[in-house]
C-alpha cells in the first residue's frame, strides 16, 4: 500500500477543512444577525399552524409583529385566551382579551335533506355547488362534501354518520378558516359564535315555509314555540328563522325542550349543559334536563 | 401544420343521423313560457313589465343599460302571470318574466324592433351568439378600432354530436345565412366572407354554395371534434392562433354561428326580435326532430311534444353531449343558448363517479387537448386545491370542449376540476 497516497489524502481534506470553517467562523462573525430571543419564546407558544386566521403569513411572522410592537399579544386568534396570556406575561404587557370565539354549523338536515338531483363528479362541496345551486332542493343547507374538513388546520371538524360535519369543540380554535372555505359559508352555513355559546340553531333556511319543509325534514318552521317559552328573551323568529341573541342567552335549555323539530340543540362549553353532549340530538341528548332558572 | 387541421381533438360518434332529415317544424305555442332575464353572458337585465300586464309578440319585457347585455321580448301576445326566479337550463337561478299566452296567437307578426342603424337594430332584438355561448352580438360586431377584422367567418361546423339545428337552419334557409354573413361583413368592414361546414354536412354545403354570391367562400372543413370551437375555427381557415388573453379580433377575424347571423339579418330586414330559435329533440323521444320552439318554452313541455321519452332515462342534457350540461330539473325554459336536448340512456350516460379515480399519467387529455394544455395536470393541483400550481398551466386557456374528459381512460372528471381552477384563478385569493 501506498503509505504516501494515504497520507496526500488525508491531509489534503484537513486541510479543505481548516480553510472552510476558518471562513464559516469569521462569516458567522461578519454577518451575524441579531435575534431577540423573545421571537423564538413568542412563536414557540402560538399554535404553529399557520393558518393564517389573524391574516398574517405564518406563525413566526406574528411572533415578530409582537416583539417589535406592531401587534397587540392577543393577535392570535386561533390561540385563544391562553395564548394571548402567556404572550402577556413572557412580554411585560397588560394581558388584555380575545375575542373567543367557534365554529358553528347552522344546519341538521344531512340525510334528512332532499336531493335535487343525482350527483357524480368531484367530490367537494365547492364543485357541486356551482351545478344548478347545490345537489339538495334546500339552497342554504350542508351540501357534505366536507371542504371544511379538509380546510380545517385544526383537525377539529369529521364528517358523521348523518354526512354532516361536526365541530370538536374542544379542538376549533375560531379561525374561521371552514368558514371562508365552505361554499355557503357566506350565508351563514357555518359561522363563528361567542365560545361559550350554548345552543345553536341547526337551520339556516330563509325561503318560505313550505318549501323548506318539503326540502327538509329537520329545518326551522318558524313556529316561535322557542321565542314564547325563553324566559330571557333571547331567541327571536327572524326574518322566518330562529336567531339567538348570545348576550341575553342563559344557557337554560328551555329553547332546546320545546323545539318541535329538534333544531335547537345543545352546542355545548355551557355550564347548565353536559359539554359536548352531542350533535343534532336536541332535547334527546343523553343527559339533557332544562336548568330551572328559579333555583339560581 | 396544415390549414384545416388544429391539433388534438376527437372523434365522437356523431350520433346525427336521427334528426338530420328532420325538416324544422313549428312547436304549438305552449300554455306557459317562463324567460329568464339573463339569457345572455354579461348584465342580466331587469324586467320592465308588471304582472297581470299585456304583452305583444315582440314586446320588450327586459332590458338593462349595461353594454355587454341583451334585451328580452316577450315570444307571444299573452298576460304576465309571475316575476319570480327560476332555474336556468346552466343551472343558475335567475329572475324570469312568466307568460300567460292568449288563446289567439299569430306568430307570423310581431312588434318590429326601432332603431335607427343597423347595429342598434341587432342590439334591439336582443340578438346573442346562439351556438351556444350567447356572448352579445352587438359587442362582437363593435371591435376595437385599433384591431381592424377583414376576415368574417360563419360557423356551420356543428361538430357537437346529436345536434343538427344549424345543419337544417343552412340546408332550408341558406340565403338568410349569406344575408346576414354579408350585412356582419358590411357592419365591421371586412373583405372576406367564409362559411364553414363539416364536410358530414354535404346536402348543407351544396345549398349554401348553390345559394351563395361569388364573394362568399363556402368551406368544407374535415369533420373533427371540436371543429367548431372558435380559435380551432380561426387556425383552420386563417393558420394564426389567437394570442393567450387576447380576443378572437386579433387575428383580424370574427366569428359567428350560422344561426346567429340568420338572427341579425332577420334583425335588420325586418326588425324581427329573437323570440324563437330552432331546438334539436334527440335522443330516448318517440319523435325526435329539429322543432322551432317559442323561447321561455319550458323543457318538459318541449320533450312532451316530441312524444315524450322511451324507455329508461339516464341523463337529460341541454345543448350537445360534450358541453351541455346534464339537467337537474326539467321544468327549465329554453333560452336563447339552447341549441338541443339530448335524451341519453342509462347505458349511454357516463356513470357518476362517486370516488376519484386516480391519474395514470398516460398523458392522452395532452394528446386531445386542441387548446395545447396538460388537463391531468391542472386536473390534479385543482384536486388538491392548489390554485398557484394549477394556476401555472394557464387553466384560463381552456376552452372547456371535454376531448380530455371523453378521452381519459380512468374517467377523471378534468372538465370539472379545470373549471374549478378557472374559478379559483378568476377570484384568486380562494385561501383566506
Amino acid at each position: 500500500m501506498d503509505l504516501m497516497l494515504i497520507l496526500k489524502a488525508v491531509l489534503t481534506l484537513s486541510a479543505l477543512g481548516l480553510i472552510t470553517s476558518a471562513v464559516l467562523s469569521t462569516a458567522a462573525r461578519r454577518f451575524y444577525v441579531e435575534v431577540d430571543p423573545r421571537v423564538e419564546a413568542v412563536a414557540a407558544i402560538l399554535p404553529g399552524s399557520n393558518c393564517g386566521a389573524c391574516g398574517n403569513p405564518s406563525c413566526f411572522a406574528v411572533a415578530e409583529g409582537i416583539v417589535e410592537g406592531t401587534l397587540p399579544v392577543n393577535a392570535c386568534v386561533a390561540g385563544g385566551q391562553s395564548c394571548a396570556d402567556s404572550i402577556a406575561v413572557l412580554m411585560g404587557a397588560e394581558a388584555c382579551a380575545v375575542a373567543s370565539a367557534v365554529s358553528v354549523r347552522a344546519c341538521g338536515g344531512g340525510n334528512k335533506a332532499e336531493r335535487a338531483y343525482e350527483y357524480g363528479g368531484v367530490q367537494s362541496c365547492a364543485a357541486v355547488a356551482r351545478l344548478a345551486g347545490g345537489s339538495l332542493v334546500c339552497t342554504a343547507g350542508c351540501l357534505g362534501y366536507g371542504d371544511c374538513v379538509e380546510a380545517c388546520p385544526f383537525d377539529a371538524i369529521a364528517m358523521d354518520e348523518r354526512g354532516l360535519p361536526v365541530i370538536d369543540l374542544d379542538a376549533c380554535t375560531g379561525c374561521g378558516i371552514c368558514v371562508h372555505n365552505c361554499p355557503r359559508g357566506g350565508v351563514g352555513l357555518l359561522s363563528l359564535v361567542p365560545e361559550n355559546a350554548p345552543v345553536a340553531v341547526r337551520c339556516n333556511a330563509h325561503d318560505k315555509i313550505k318549501d323548506r319543509k318539503a326540502a327538509c325534514s329537520a329545518c326551522c318552521i318558524a313556529c316561535k314555540k322557542c321565542e314564547r317559552a325563553c324566559p330571557a328573551d333571547a331567541i327571536h323568529v327572524i326574518d322566518a328563522l330562529a336567531v339567538i341573541d348570545y348576550e341575553k342567552c342563559t344557557a337554560c335549555g328551555t329553547c332546546v325542550s320545546v323545539c318541535p323539530q329538534n333544531c335547537i340543540d345543545i352546542h355545548g362549553r355551557a355550564a347548565s349543559i353536559p359539554p359536548r353532549a352531542g350533535d343534532g340530538y336536541g332535547k334527546n341528548a343523553p343527559g339533557f334536563a332544562v336548568q330551572d332558572q328559579a333555583t339560581e | 401544420m396544415a390549414k384545416g387541421a388544429f391539433k388534438g381533438g376527437i372523434h365522437p360518434p356523431d350520433r346525427k343521423a336521427a334528426t338530420a332529415g328532420s325538416p324544422v317544424e313549428w312547436m304549438p305555442v305552449p300554455s306557459r313560457l317562463v324567460l329568464p332575464m339573463s339569457q345572455h353572458l354579461g348584465a342580466p337585465c331587469a324586467p320592465i313589465v308588471e304582472v297581470g300586464q299585456h304583452v305583444s309578440r315582440g314586446e320588450v319585457i327586459g332590458s338593462v343599460d349595461a353594454f355587454v347585455s341583451a334585451p328580452v321580448h316577450s315570444p307571444v301576445d299573452g298576460e304576465v302571470t309571475a316575476i319570480a326566479p327560476c332555474l336556468t337550463a346552466a343551472g343558475s337561478r335567475v329572475t324570469a318574466v312568466t307568460i300567460k299566452p292568449d288563446a289567439e296567437q299569430d306568430l307570423g307578426s310581431f312588434l318590429r324592433v326601432e332603431a335607427d342603424d343597423p347595429k342598434s337594430a341587432v342590439r334591439a332584438a336582443g340578438v346573442v351568439g346562439m351556438g351556444g355561448a350567447t356572448f352579445p352580438t352587438t359587442v362582437k360586431l363593435s371591435p376595437p378600432a385599433d384591431t381592424p377584422v377583414n376576415t368574417v367567418i360563419l360557423n356551420g361546423c356543428e361538430c357537437e354530436p346529436f345536434l343538427t339545428c344549424d345543419h337544417r337552419l343552412m340546408l332550408e334557409t341558406p340565403s338568410r345565412v349569406i344575408d346576414g354573413a354579408q350585412k356582419i361583413a358590411e357592419l365591421i368592414g371586412a373583405s372576406r366572407i367564409v362559411i364553414c361546414v363539416e364536410d358530414n354536412k354535404q346536402d348543407a354545403i351544396e345549398a349554401l354554395r348553390a345559394a351563395a354570391p361569388g364573394t362568399v367562400e363556402v368551406r368544407a372543413l374535415p369533420t373533427r371534434y371540436p371543429q367548431g370551437a372558435e380559435k380551432q375555427l380561426i387556425w383552420a381557415i386563417l393558420a394564426k392562433e389567437v394570442p393567450h388573453g387576447k380576443l378572437p379580433a386579433a387575428t383580424g377575424a370574427l366569428v359567428h354561428n350560422v344561426a346567429t347571423a340568420a338572427a341579425i339579418a332577420d334583425a335588420i330586414d325586418t326588425g324581427k326580435p329573437l323570440t324563437e330559435r330552432i331546438v334539436t329533440v334527440t335522443g330516448a323521444v318517440k319523435r325526435p326532430g329539429n322543432y322551432r320552439v317559442l323561447l321561455g318554452t319550458l323543457i318538459s313541455d318541449l320533450i312532451e311534444h316530441a312524444g315524450g321519452t322511451v324507455g329508461e332515462v339516464g341523463r337529460i342534457i341541454a345543448g350537445g353531449p360534450m358541453t351541455g350540461p346534464a339537467l337537474a330539473s326539467l321544468d327549465v325554459p329554453v333560452a336563447k343558448g339552447t341549441s338541443g336536448i339530448v335524451v341519453l340512456t342509462p347505458q349511454e350516460a357516463s356513470p357518476l363517479v362517486e370516488d376519484d379515480q386516480a391519474c395514470i399519467r398516460c398523458g392522452r387529455c395532452s394528446e386531445a387537448c386542441p387548446m395545447f394544455l396538460q388537463p391531468y395536470a391542472i386536473g390534479n393541483y385543482s384536486a388538491r386545491q392548489d390554485w398557484n400550481g394549477a394556476g401555472r398551466f394557464n387553466p384560463l386557456d381552456c376552452i372547456e370542449c371535454g376531448c380530455c374528459s371523453f378521452v381519459c381512460p380512468t374517467k377523471r372528471p378534468l372538465v370539472q376540476l379545470i373549471r374549478i381552477a378557472k374559478a379559483a384563478a378568476l377570484t384568486k385569493g380562494v385561501k383566506p
